[in-house]
């Protein structure tokens, strides 16, 4: 292993090499530089291809719609294009360095579909990036939707090699990464917990989000902090040309969206608000043990920006939401995430781009009981405060380097509890702890040949805890027991307790077979100092997060993933197919029955093990026409070994799911209708079975065999779900475009389990559960599986002007 | 949690449903299952033995009726004890004492199976009352039982057990094992049942001291019985015996005070 990754290190380093020497040969060069916008709301756009077809050079636009292209003199027409936009042309003579900016307007879909621009849209292929996916939110927008609630990790969770927990949840699990392995991010802020309503939805509102990208393998150096996946969310920057406003009412909630320039082309705002309403009807009933309860939540995204000249761009963004449980003013839960980004944009040169970045994120929740001797409150959550420097260095058309720093505060208030007056319960707290994390990172896209495009880098982590803090030692350090403490060492304010980092490379090569294929192949390790401390498969709000420390050792993952990619019909299909195999060191699990909330010794709670998962991903896509979608298959297996768990044996992890299909079609009838389809298939979840029964003073219980975690499968998983958006007639003559959107959930009522209980059931009938109420004539001992969604209908109205 | 889950899916106008599944099982070889109990109050004590059975079948458990069973102290007293029936074994003149550490030893299959625990006392119930409560979404109105006890050793952690009685019968529902202990508390607390009575209902409370083993058994047996198999329970396992892996159940020894009340306004 290690000799094969001295090779390809030298074949790195002879390419850099052959690479600066055509660099040397060629001519002076002058460097064309810009933004490209839409030229309606004034937005930035990603991903644009900016290319010339004589030489067949050409960049894309960054994040920030930057794009930078440094060529010899000479005139040339330059291509700007993007996937349902009209392409432009500008011709320029290259005699200086120059700045074009260019604005792009939206494509009119044509009604012959053969009417579809055969332009440079074979970037899967291009680009040397892989298991990389983008989202187009407006084919999410058109998705059926659960209780007509557009959700755009709904959406990313259908792509193959990516899978949700279970039905109805929000996590995003990266080939066979868990929940806590996937680095979510709002205008780069992390996100801690992106559930709704325990899950059933996500806090994206679809009308603030402009650009969702996924990383699922070949991650760039400038992104770390987690080990499976970074979910890059950019939120949109308001028009900046006109007020408009857009919004919907659906069953459950409501959305509005403002955006305006506040100076017409330099600075615009946006704000976005959502709040479901469910209790809002409760709130009309006269039953007074209804209408005092409290349920919904709310999200708030805002986001402000000021382009002060050429050189420099401001953003300023923010992310609030929360989610309010309240029954009966006795019982209440709370929680919520907040997110703020200030971003600034500045050209040195129209080669070296900088982006410095301020962020903070915070999540919390409370749990409370108002009154009585029980009372009290419990509070907890975690805090993030980050500063981070990016540098893009235009090098040449053949070298692009992204060089920086960013350093991140962590504070984590795992538990507090105050009994409120009269109550009996005590005061009960779990010390804060604090830690800080630096990432200093260097990559460079090298394009060595036509054939030839690599892009190589490195990160380089540390993770600090500091105090103050108690450490414990124990009698036995690998076997920690909380009665076996022999020593406490006391560490005072800012002293570091514990430093633990290292080097991450990241490689990844495409190799142009012809015009339409390419192989890529890509290797990289990261490296994650957070974890969440959850027991269970779905994240609730309440889970812990823990960090690395004295004794839970960071995790480290290595993943390797080739891929083959091949666009037909002047690409109007994209097909991939990549292969991946990934090893997690240092995974954390959980003793039984363990208390992850409480302890003030999580370290006594923890095991420690490896895992490692492979799998074959095969994507068909079509993007441009009348009829757009995916075909998704993976095949993959994970496993996990921890040493305490399982007899020590490998198991899977309950989200192993060994296929996973889906099929997401959308067709556009005409310019009024809209029809789409979802079909999911997916291997049942890894759980454990009963191999037995037993009795215990009176009560019948299940027997597991220790030696046998997850070894059975639920039944196989699948549904369909429909819609159909209907623009209203009157939309073309008007500025006001509204429309309807009716979904189908699960069209043909497939009773997917969504829990499987073995308890007893009275009479056959596994609804009654008070025995006082019935005569018992039987009581058997059975399995009982939960359905939760057997079709769900929802309509929702959408508006626009 | 399973109940905010399904709440939500009725807030969202969702209809959740439950369905009994014909599932093949599995059965792994029989693993032997003890109940026993030695309290501070008057004998016979008993231990019950019996072994899982095949999942499918309508039996619910096989007693054990040909083991050997030993109890004894840490003074030496020891006693064999006779089988009664469904698996019943019965001491005829052993006393459990505060402060004694007692001994099981349970021979059958060819293999001795051996446990222990230690008798701890338990506090005195100071208060048992009941409370009118409205009926709302989440609770039957009803009157609504408290129990009030100071901490047995206010230095240490506390574990204890209560049973409820209506009418000398006990309630034995999958959410009648209540266990708790004590250090959230301040050397006192107050503990509401969650269910209600009537006017007229003779209640009897039973507190037990328990082991931390003990505590550590119920907390996995609760979480077993209740576990819905979902996405939000930890994954299932056997609640940890006391006397050996391959082996379910529990033996303990605990001390009991009993109150008493008739539900009045």
């Amino acid at each position: 292993m290690k000799s094969k990754k001295t090779a390809i290190i030298l074949i790195l380093i002879v390419h850099l090499f052959s690479g600066s020497a055509v660099a040397l040969q060629t001519d002076e060069k002058f460097t064309i530089s810009g933004y490209v916008r839409d030229a309606e709301s004034g937005e930035s756009l990603i991903g644009v291809s900016v290319f010339d077809p004589v030489q067949s050079k050409g960049t894309v636009t960054n994040i920030y719609g930057f794009y930078s292209l440094s060529l010899s003199s000479a005139e040339y027409t330059i291509r700007f294009s993007f996937i349902g936009y009209k392409s432009q042309n500008v011709t320029i003579l290259l005699n200086r360095n120059q700045t074009l900016d260019i604005e792009l307007s939206t494509e009119v879909l044509q009604m012959d579909e053969l009417v579809v621009s055969a332009d440079k849209m074979d970037k899967n292929v291009t680009e040397v990036r892989m298991s990389t996916e983008k989202l187009n939110i407006q084919q999410v927008i058109n998705m059926p939707a659960l209780m007509g609630e557009v959700d755009v990790i709904r959406g990313v969770q259908l792509l193959p090699g990516i899978q949700s927990a279970g039905e109805g949840t929000t996590g995003v699990l990266v080939r066979g990464g868990s929940a806590d392995q996937t680095l979510i991010q709002i205008d780069e802020a992390t996100v801690f917990n992106p559930s709704h309503f325990m899950g059933f939805f996500s806090v994206f509102n679809p009308d603030a989000i402009k650009d969702l990208e996924i990383y699922k393998g070949g991650i760039p150096s400038k992104y770390g902090g987690r080990l499976s996946s970074i979910m890059d969310v950019r939120m949109k920057e308001g028009n900046k040309k006109k007020f408009g406003a857009s919004g919907g009412i659906g069953l459950i909630s409501s959305r509005l969206t403002v955006e305006a320039p506040i100076i017409k082309n330099k600075s615009s705002f946006i704000v976005s608000a959502r709040r479901t309403y469910a209790d809002l009807f409760a709130k009309l009933s006269p039953d007074t043990t209804i209408n005092k309860n409290k349920l919904f939540f709310y999200d708030v995204n805002v986001k402000a920006n000021y382009e002060i000249n050429d050189r420099n761009n401001l953003f300023v963004s923010g992310y609030f939401g929360r989610d309010v449980f309240d029954f009966d003013d006795e019982f209440r839960l709370e929680w919520g995430n907040k997110t703020g980004t200030v971003r600034w944009n500045h050209l040195f040169s129209n080669r070296l781009f900088l982006n410095t970045t301020l962020l903070h994120s915070k999540f919390d929740y409370l749990i409370g009981i108002d009154s009585g001797a029980e009372s009290f409150k419990w509070t907890s959550g975690l805090e993030e405060t980050s500063g981070k420097l990016d540098f893009t260095f235009f090098a040449n058309p053949n070298n692009q380097i992204d060089f920086g720093y960013s350093a991140s505060y962590h504070k984590f208030t795992p538990a507090v509890i105050s009994p409120s007056e009269g109550s009996l319960i005590g005061n009960y707290r779990i010390d804060d702890l604090f830690a800080i994390e630096h990432a200093l990172y260097v990559g460079n896209e090298h394009k060595i040949s036509d054939k030839w495009l690599v892009a190589y880098g490195v990160r380089y982590s540390l993770f600090q805890n500091f105090g103050p803090a108690d450490i414990y030692t124990y009698q036995n350090g690998n076997d920690r027991v909380l009665s076996e403490i022999t020593d406490t060492t006391r560490y005072s304010k800012r002293e570091v307790i514990k430093t633990q980092g290292g080097i991450e490379p990241r490689v990844s090569a495409r190799y142009q077979l012809n015009n339409t294929s390419s192989l890529k192949v890509s290797y990289n390790r990261t490296r994650q100092y957070l974890q969440l401390a959850s027991n269970s498969s779905a994240g609730l709000p309440i889970d812990r997060w823990v960090p690395s420390d004295a004794y839970i050792k960071p995790q480290i993952g290595d993943q390797v993933a080739l891929g083959y990619f091949k666009n037909w019909s002047d690409n109007k299909f994209e097909t991939s197919i990549e292969g991946y195999y990934k090893n997690m060191k240092n995974q954390i699990d959980f003793k039984d029955g363990a208390d992850l909330l409480f302890s003030k010794n999580i370290e006594t709670e923890i095991l420690s093990g490896k895992a490692w998962s492979y799998g074959i991903e095969l994507l068909l896509k079509r993007n441009i026409g009348r009829t757009t979608g995916w075909i998704g298959y993976s095949i993959s297996k994970t496993r996990r070994q921890v040493p305490g768990i399982n007899g020590g044996r490998a198991y899977s992890p309950r989200y192993d799911r060994t296929h996973d299909i889906s099929l997401v079609v959308s067709h556009e009838l005409n310019e009024l209708i809209t029809f789409s389809g979802n079909w999911i298939f997916a291997t049942g979840s890894a759980v454990s079975r009963p191999k037995g029964k037993y009795e215990f003073e009176g009560q019948s219980v299940a027997y597991y065999d220790a030696l046998d975690r997850n070894g059975y499968r639920m039944p196989n998983y699948h549904r369909m779900d429909l819609s159909v958006t209907i623009q209203s007639k009157k939309n073309m003559n008007r500025r006001c475009k509204s429309s309807w959107n009716i979904s189908i959930y699960n069209v043909y009522m497939k009773k997917n389990p969504w829990s499987i209980e073995y308890r007893d059931v009275i009479n056959g009938d596994p609804n009654i559960d008070d025995t006082n109420k019935v005569v018992v004539q039987s009581r058997e001992f059975k399995p009982v599986s939960t359905i939760l969604f057997k079709l769900v209908p929802s309509i929702t109205y959408n508006f626009k002007f | 949690m399973k109940k905010i889950i399904l709440f939500l899916g009725i807030a969202c106008g969702l209809v959740s449903c439950l369905e009994v599944l014909e599932l093949n099982h599995d059965n792994s070889d029989p693993v032997l299952v003890v109940e026993g109990l030695i309290t501070d109050k008057p004998g016979p004590y008993t231990v019950r033995l019996s072994t899982t059975v095949s999942f499918n079948l309508s039996q619910r458990s096989n007693p054990v009726e040909d083991a050997i069973v030993t109890i004894s102290d840490d003074l030496g007293n020891q006693e064999i004890l006779n089988y009664v029936e469904n698996g019943r074994y019965e001491t005829t003149s052993m006393q459990g004492m505060i402060g004694r550490t007692y001994y099981l030893d349970v021979a059958y299959g060819g293999v001795n199976y051996k446990s222990q625990s230690t008798l701890l006392p338990v506090s005195a119930i100071d208060t048992l009352y009941s409370t009118f409560e409205k009926a709302t979404r989440f609770i039957e109105g009803g009157y609504y039982l408290s129990i009030g006890a100071k901490s047995a050793n206010p230095n240490l952690v506390n574990y204890f057990r209560w049973k409820v009685y209506e009418a000398d019968s006990l309630y034995n529902g999958v959410n009648d094992i209540m266990v708790a202990r004590d250090d959230y508390f301040e050397g006192e607390f107050v503990f509401q049942f969650g269910y209600p009575f009537e006017i007229g209902d003779t209640v009897k409370v039973e507190m037990y001291s328990l082991n931390k083993d003990a505590y550590d058994y119920y907390q996995g047996f609760v979480t077993i019985l209740q576990s819905d198999g979902g996405l939000f329970s930890p994954p299932p396992v056997n609640a940890p015996s006391n006397i050996s892996e391959r082996v379910l159940g529990i033996f303990q020894a605990c001390s009991v005070v009993s109150e008493e009340v008739i539900i009045a306004k």
